[in-house]
């Protein structure tokens, strides 16, 4: 084990010094991938594995719990684990449950960024490790487990504490019914959630770190990731009714840089507490899966890109979800399965009254509709191309949206294909799987303007390793 | 000889019909879902688990009492298991590995 931790360590190190613009790019990317294949090498030969800790504790491949057989969408199987606190296991001991994966990937834009993508990197055309991460994931104690991702990225060069879903759950009953009930503990709305129709897991699961991206996001679409701690309590009765609660808090300045998070950046900011509820219906029968919900947080922030000048904005986010899931043969885990999902959310943002001069001429609300709808069709766990159509729409203001006419209206679509050769029963590699995935994001309409977009059009090559240690 | 003879039948037609009493059902683990959610046996009675997935179960049975715990293991895709059920009550099986994977027996 000590052996395998060392190497993760090199492994960290490397991507630490990594920036991977041209030219010295390839050369250290090269050295990367030697890196991975041997560590790969070292890992022997038995089934391929999913977030491959939570793989080997069960004894499952990935297809198991992932479509695609590769995280983050998953099967019902997959939210059956989840929802029970990551405990679930082969009663084997399989030591620490640690895993490790990376992500490189190589991204070009049909209109070069004057500058460069990020610091260090070309204006295009840029390979790049934009992840290398190690978890914890799995069981905590018999009764409580836990994932847990610290991550270093590539592209802002630093690391950080990642997603963290630390968990508790019991079956009992209630008015003559099952009933699982768990508590939670998490740093992000919506990573709780077991259903990738909501934001934290919603597709697209992987994309450029180096394209623009639209302006304009719900808070609950992340504007808190990481940045915030929470607990909450949920309840899955009668395998019908889903229904959560959470409490969060935001983190103060000195926390977000213990955890990695730069403190005055595009993002939000709060120190408030604030809450967050989550109600589904959900519905299994033969091959297929159903589920249709809703979910709404509020808070008090300042909004991150100053666009207030610093004064409080009150933000409430209500939206609704829905996912459908069809497997072919339910009694394998490599049938082809389809899968979409549908988000819509709803951000009203009033900003506090003032006699600030900044704001004299600003509108005091500003409303912001989001959706996206995607579907997928893997084929035998091993080929998935998905499709997503997203829009953003809201009323203009160049003020507060910053864009050049004001207005947040984004809309486009994202074509993907992704290949994952192992993860299944059959699978040649113990505890190593890999994802490549080719991604292309067209837009219609970015920050207001439907001129000149496709200069933020890219093109995604991404390649992703998971193994246990 | 016709006191022996009826003896004789007599016996074997007990063994037959307590043969007969002790009944096995078989129950499927198909779709990480077991083929019936509930069952109803009687003291002696057995089932037998098929593992119709192809990924390892682990059947666990508890009860009648709550301090009554059966592993069955690891039941590789294909494989079978039997549990006999020899005392009165109520258990819960489940797969460790799969939390769907659930029923409830009842033994009179």
């Amino acid at each position: 084990m000590r052996d395998k931790t060392t190497a993760l360590r090199a492994s960290i190190e490397v991507g630490s010094n990594f920036h991977c613009g041209w030219p010295v790019a390839v050369v250290l990317c090269g050295s990367g991938y030697s890196i991975l294949l041997l560590l790969s090498a070292a890992l022997g030969a038995r089934q391929a594995l999913a977030v491959p800790a939570f793989a080997a504790q069960t004894s499952q491949p990935c297809a198991t719990c992932h479509i695609g057989s590769f995280g983050p969408q998953l099967t019902p199987q997959g939210r059956d684990f989840k929802l029970h606190g990551y405990i679930a296991s082969d009663g084997k001991d399989h030591g620490l449950p640690v895993a490790a994966t990376t992500q490189t990937s190589f991204t070009h834009t049909e209109s070069s960024r004057r500058g460069g993508a990020a610091p260090d990197f070309r204006p295009n055309d840029n390979l790049a490790i934009d992840q290398v991460a190690a978890f914890y994931a799995g069981r905590i104690t018999p009764e409580v487990g836990g994932f847990i991702k610290l991550r270093y990225s590539g592209v802002r060069q630093q690391g950080q504490v990642g997603s963290v879903d630390i968990r508790h759950a019991r079956d009992g009953e209630l008015f003559g019914q099952g009933v699982l009930w768990g508590l939670t503990a998490n740093n992000s709305p919506t990573v709780q959630d077991p259903w990738n129709s909501t934001p934290a897991w919603g597709f697209p699961y992987v994309r450029s770190g180096l394209a623009s991206t639209p302006t304009a996001t719900p808070l609950v679409a992340g504007r808190l990731s990481q940045r915030v701690a929470g607990v909450g309590a949920y309840m899955l009765w009668n395998d019908l009714v889903y229904w959560e609660a959470d409490v969060y808090k935001g983190l103060n300045t000195e926390a977000l840089s213990w955890v990695g998070q730069v403190p005055f950046d595009g993002n939000d900011r709060t120190t408030t507490v604030m809450p967050y509820g989550r109600l589904a219906l959900i519905r299994d029968w033969q091959s297929h899966h159903a589920e249709i919900g809703a979910f709404a947080m509020s808070a008090n922030v300042i909004p991150g890109r100053n666009q207030t000048s610093g004064i409080g904005t009150r933000k409430t986010d209500t939206a609704f979800d829905a996912t459908y899931q069809y497997i072919s043969d339910p009694t394998k885990v490599t049938s082809d399965r389809l899968s979409a999902h549908a988000t819509y959310i709803h951000e009203t943002a009033r900003t506090e009254a003032s006699s600030t001069p900044a704001l004299a001429q600003a509108s005091l609300v500003h409303p912001l509709d989001t959706a996206r709808v995607d579907i997928s069709y893997s084929f035998a766990a091993t080929v998935t191309p998905s499709i997503q159509y997203f829009r953003t729409t809201g009323t203009a203001d160049v003020k507060y949206w910053g864009t050049p006419n004001g207005s947040p209206n984004s809309d486009g679509m994202i074509f993907e294909v992704a290949y994952v050769p192992w993860g299944k029963p059959d699978s040649p590699f113990a505890n190593v799987n890999v994802r490549l995935t080719a991604q292309y994001v067209n837009y219609f309409t970015f920050n207001g303007s439907s001129t000149n977009t496709r200069g933020n059009n890219n093109f995604f090559f991404g390649f992703q390793t998971a193994m246990k240690l | 000889m016709p006191i022996r003879l009826a003896t004789a039948t007599a016996f074997l037609i007990g063994i037959v019909v307590a043969a007969a009493a002790a009944t096995t059902i078989t129950v499927g683990q198909h779709g990480m879902l077991f083929t019936q959610s509930a069952a109803s046996l009687a003291k002696g009675d057995r089932i037998v688990f098929t593992n119709e997935d192809d990924v390892i179960h682990n059947i666990h049975i508890f009860g009648p009492s709550n301090d009554d715990s059966t592993d069955l293991g690891l039941q590789k895709p294909g494989a079978t298991l039997s549990y006999k059920f020899d005392k009165s009550g109520g258990y819960r099986i489940r797969c460790n590995i799969h939390p769907s994977v659930k029923m409830a027996v009842t033994v009179k």
